[in-house]
């Protein structure tokens, strides 16, 4: 298990989800863990938001979701443009192959296992934060 | 036969005595006959068999041990009574026979048939018979019956001739009304015969033999005029001929009979028949073509081993590379492909074909227009038969592109998927070929096959699809219904409690995944074990063990979820806590009255006692593997154990 001590408020989790109620569930989840969380209706948005901001850490997203990219493509594009962020991708379909997920990103089948992604957060975070320093 | 005393029976006997053959020396001219009477009628054993007052004696015998028997062992004395041909399908299942010494005892004759012996003065003197060790239910065929009767006659003409021969010196006449007679029968035998003598080396050795004689039916049969072919030699008028053809001959050293089945290559027919010596270096062989049958037999084959591939295979490509191949062997043609074919119909993509040696493969897009008119009818599903491209009107103006591919003969054979012309199977010959209609229907037959197998993979990919479509929907309910839970029950109840419910909703979410890597009906039980273990969080931790068992989609669910309920109750309080262990065995009852038993044994965890309240996760561990009970708990001093059981009717209802 890892160290759950507060992450320092610059730990901002981008979520995607197109379904409200479980973007609302993911932002409570991560919001107990003691992360900052900013929330996206689709991958479009979601880019957007990654434009114009520069604290996220890790992005947090659905793979089946409507609009021009799916959060497969998403996170390919998060992984191009912005190599330092951190990716988990969750779905209720099948687990994706291993070649179509960029490298280092996490996935968690859904209904999510909470416990676990607050550990993957957490793992990430500090991944991230090692890399900065 | 008749008794003895009464009158005809007394003439019968003086004619026979009269015509001085009994206890004669053995002559070739009868061991011809019963040699040809054995082929004709594809028997071991053939008798002239003459029925004297107390016994029958043999003048001619093959495949027969004794000289002569006594009357209570003849079957011969039936026919002579009878007068006419004979036939006994099954000696043990005639009464006139059933009791027969031979037929109950050595060499236990079961087949019999005998056509009389009629001698001059219209007596029967015995038979000429044919004798088979196993039951014939469908008797003779009519040309053997109308064989078996005129080989009777010329044995009984020859009886009568041997008998002036030898009573008024050497009758010319009688004598060559019996060779015309005698070749008479040869040329109307509806079997090729050939009488050949063997030619030998420096050393005696057999290496080629002559043709003396063949019938009209060698001529149609093997398709070379007879006239011109008397006192050549085979490997003279068969150039390349196989040797086993030549070794034929050998029979004149074994004396023994040699059967064949076997193909002229370079006529592309097979016969099948017999050889046999006749005398010092001359030998007979009679045949029948089975080009036909044999063909038959091939393409049957080809058939069932399709059937094979199409049920084993899980790609379309691998089923008509398989199936080009299996097809293009069984006709000997030189390609065969499938190919498939563009909505519109103007283009062909030829997957890897089959070709034989030093034909060029095919494989590749191909526009039909180039070769002629080749798309011919394809809309309507016929097939496009051509015999030979240069004759043919559809393509002789094209013929030298279907050359330069080694094409001289074509049939293209449409392959639909639900009445869309989807591809074309196509067999090629480099040689000018008349397609028979049992060769078009066996491709039309592969062709059908294919469609089906076609047809068959197409279904389970989209069964497939609809199995992940029905699952991802089914896991973002359960989603749905985690948030909404969530939503409504956070700060209301118990986080614990609101844990349980989450690690439940993810315990029947594994479980669909576990279905839907299978028919959506049923799941191995060891996946649906992994599964909820490893959703538990207990992975690495466990044991199991047991037989291959198909769960059913019902007990899938609710084992899983009894799996998740023992795994979160031991990682809270029992071996899990610690470092202990957990084993999972399960087997059939012994006896075989499918009841299974599941064992869940928790080792080296701290001291347990049993619960004093009961939540719902105990109702539901009481639940047992497919939700109506069948749950024996222990709290035993060692550890927490469970043994389940339910019947395996229930565990494979879905």
């Amino acid at each position: 298990m890892t160290d759950t001590s507060p992450p320092p408020p610059s730990a901002v989790v981008l979520i995607v989800e197109d379904e409200p109620l479980q973007r609302l569930d993911m932002l409570d989840m991560v919001a107990e863990a003691g992360f900052a969380a900013v929330e996206a209706c689709d991958a479009d948005h979601a880019v957007a938001i990654l434009e114009k901001r520069a604290d996220i850490r890790i992005v947090f997203t659905d793979i089946d979701m409507p609009g021009s990219m799916d959060g497969l493509r998403l996170a390919a594009c998060v992984r191009d443009r912005w190599p330092p962020i951190e990716i988990i991708i969750t779905s209720s379909g099948r687990k994706p192959k291993l070649s179509d997920i960029p490298a280092r990103a996490v996935f968690l089948p859904k209904p999510i296992d909470f416990k676990r992604a607050i550990d993957t957060m957490h793992v990430l975070f500090d991944e991230a934060a090692r890399d900065v320093r | 036969m008749g008794d003895a005393s009464t009158t005809g029976e007394r003439a019968r006997l003086d004619a026979l005595h009269a015509l001085e053959i009994l206890d004669t020396p053995a002559d070739p001219a009868f061991d011809d006959l019963v040699g040809l009477a054995a082929q004709l009628c594809d028997a071991p054993t053939a008798l002239v068999s003459l029925v004297d007052a107390d016994r029958q004696w043999f003048k001619a015998r093959v495949g027969f041990p004794l000289p002569e028997t006594g009357l209570d062992r003849s079957v011969c004395c039936l026919v002579v009574d009878a007068g006419e041909l004979l036939v006994i399908p099954d000696l043990a299942a005639d009464p006139r026979t059933a009791a027969n010494p031979l037929v109950t005892g050595e060499p236990g004759i079961r087949f019999y048939a005998g056509a009389p012996l009629i001698g001059p003065a219209g007596h029967v003197l015995g038979a000429l018979c044919v004798i088979d060790g196993v039951a014939r239910p469908g008797g003779l065929d009519p040309a053997q019956r109308g064989a078996l009767a005129s080989l009777a006659r010329l044995a009984a003409e020859l009886i009568e001739v041997r008998w002036r021969a030898s009573a008024h010196t050497r009758s010319a006449e009688a004598s060559s009304a019996a060779d015309a007679q005698w070749h008479e029968l040869f040329q109307q035998l509806h079997e090729g015969f050939i009488i050949a003598t063997a030619l030998r080396d420096g050393n005696g050795d057999v290496f080629d033999w002559r043709y003396d004689q063949v019938n009209k039916a060698w001529s149609e049969l093997v398709g070379i005029d007879g006239e011109a072919v008397i006192g050549r030699t085979i490997r003279e008028i068969l150039p390349g001929i196989e040797s086993d053809w030549i070794a034929l001959a050998r029979v004149v050293d074994t004396r023994d009979t040699a059967r064949f089945t076997r193909q002229v290559g370079t006529l592309r027919r097979w016969y099948d028949g017999k050889a046999h010596a006749i005398g010092a270096d001359r030998f007979a062989i009679i045949f029948v073509e089975v080009t036909e049958r044999v063909e038959a037999e091939e393409r049957q084959r080809a058939l069932l081993e399709v059937g094979d591939v199409l049920r084993d295979c899980t790609s379309v490509s691998d089923m008509t590379r398989q199936a080009a191949e299996i097809v293009g062997r069984a006709l000997h043609a030189s390609r065969a492909a499938y190919g498939i074919v563009d909505a519109d119909g103007g283009l062909i993509d030829i997957e890897p074909d089959w070709t034989a040696t030093e034909i060029p493969s095919i494989a590749g897009r191909h526009r039909f227009d180039d070769y002629g008119l080749l798309r011919g009818d394809l809309p309507e599903g016929e097939p496009l038969v051509i015999d030979d491209v240069d004759a043919d009107p559809r393509t002789a103006a094209r013929a030298a592109m279907l050359h330069d591919i080694a094409v001289r003969a074509i049939v293209n054979m449409t392959v639909r998927d639900r009445d869309r012309l989807v591809g074309m199977f196509i067999v090629h010959d480099a040689a000018p070929r008349r397609w028979t209609k049992d060769e078009l229907a066996f491709i039309r037959n592969v062709a059908d096959r294919l469609e089906v197998g076609i047809a068959r993979l197409r279904g389970q990919e989209q069964q497939a699809l609809l199995n992940a479509e029905i699952s991802h929907r089914l896991k973002n309910s359960l989603a749905m219904v985690q948030a909404i839970a969530n939503r409504t029950l956070k700060g209301v109840t118990d986080p614990d409690r609101l844990d349980s419910f989450q690690g439940r909703l993810r315990a029947l979410g594994t479980a669909h995944d576990v279905l839907l890597g299978r028919s959506l009906r049923s799941a191995e039980i060891a996946e649906v074990i992994d599964r909820a273990m490893d959703g538990a969080g207990a992975a690495g931790r466990y044991a199991i063990s047991g037989p291959a068992t198909r769960f059913g989609a019902r007990a899938t669910l609710s084992t899983s979820l009894l799996i998740h309920e023992l795994a979160t109750n031991a990682m809270k309080y029992g071996s899990l806590s610690t470092t202990g262990l957990v084993e999972i065995v399960w087997h059939y009852r012994d006896g075989g009255d499918g009841t299974l038993t599941l064992d869940w044994i928790e080792r080296g965890g701290p001291p347990v006692v049993a619960p004093t309240r009961t939540g719902f996760g105990s109702r539901l561990v009481s639940l047992g593997l497919v939700g109506t009970g069948g749950a024996d708990l222990r709290y035993s001093p060692e550890g927490f154990s469970a043994r389940f059981t339910a019947t395996k009717e229930l565990l494979e209802q879905s």
